[in-house]
């Protein structure tokens, strides 16, 4: 059990690092492109990381599919709502250029 | 010279719709009980409810290639250990690198069909390490990176031929 929660508080640490990350390189890097590059990957990996730290203190697995889920919701809102804002962005640049 | 047309599986005949509205309303019905949980009486509204998604699932898919379920295992720890590698790499660029980061553009030939393939294999490359899909027009990836990556056309092979056995195609030879 207790394996469990420091695996656990290892995980969820992992996540608020790699949110923290993703926060920083909002902010630090240059360009919207290079923006999108924190928040498409890093969140998606600090969520996962906090499911994962969440999964383990859970004995309901109704709730555990549920997290899951929530995960896998949320990757393809975020790989699907990235291309479609960088293509936005492309048009938009194209626009600017004529 | 226009590299060779893959080989694609034949798409499933209409016999074959069948087994799959079967399959895909019992999906909608486990996709409902994880929602919403234990009430039973929830499941006035859920029997319907996966009864249109099924619908709209049968009615919408295209005939064209589709997920084979046992190359699904393999792909997902591929996508796992890449979130992870992306994860660090992105982190590392932020918190190290910050304003000194050189990005730039690349463009990809993708060899697989068109439609859900390529679709997966677009939305996909963002998954790697440096890479950020920016533009599908017919067959050119256009691609955003965060840094130069003598690696990076490597990897997009991989994750093309690995998109490409999800879906049982075989991809053509890259041209050299």
């Amino acid at each position: 059990m207790i394996i469990l929660e420091l695996l656990s508080a290892v995980f969820l640490i992992l996540g608020l690092f790699f949110f923290f990350a993703s926060a920083i390189g909002l902010l630090r890097f240059p360009d919207t492109l290079c923006r999108m590059h924190a928040l498409a990957k890093a969140d998606n990996l600090a969520l996962g990381c906090i499911i994962l730290g969440v999964i383990l203190r859970q004995t309901d697995l109704l709730l555990v599919a549920k997290l899951v889920l929530i995960w896998v919701i949320t990757l393809l809102s975020s790989a699907t709502g990235g291309f479609l804002l960088a293509q936005r962005i492309r048009r938009k640049s194209l626009q600017t250029s004529e | 010279m226009p590299p060779a047309e893959p080989s694609t599986a034949p798409p499933p005949s209409a016999p074959r719709k069948l087994p799959r509205a079967i399959f895909t309303f019992a999906f909608g019905l486990v996709l409902w009980k994880v929602c919403t949980g234990y009430d039973p009486e929830s499941w006035v509204l859920g029997i319907p409810a996966a009864g249109l998604f099924t619908y709209f699932v049968i009615t919408g898919a295209e005939d064209g290639p589709r997920i084979r379920f046992r190359a699904l295992p393999g792909f997902l720890v591929y996508f796992l250990v890449q979130s992870f590698r992306t994860g660090i790499d992105v982190a590392r660029h932020a918190i190290l690198t910050g304003h000194q980061v050189n990005p730039g553009f690349t463009q990809y030939r993708s060899r697989l069909p068109e439609g859900s393939p390529r679709a997966v294999f677009a939305n996909m490359i963002s998954l790697l390490p440096g890479t950020l899909s920016w533009s599908l027009i017919d067959d050119i990836h256009k691609i955003h990176m965060l840094e130069g990556n003598p690696l990076a056309y490597e990897e997009l092979a991989e994750l093309e031929a690995r998109v490409g056995k999800l879906y049982g195609i075989d991809l053509p030879e890259l041209p050299s």
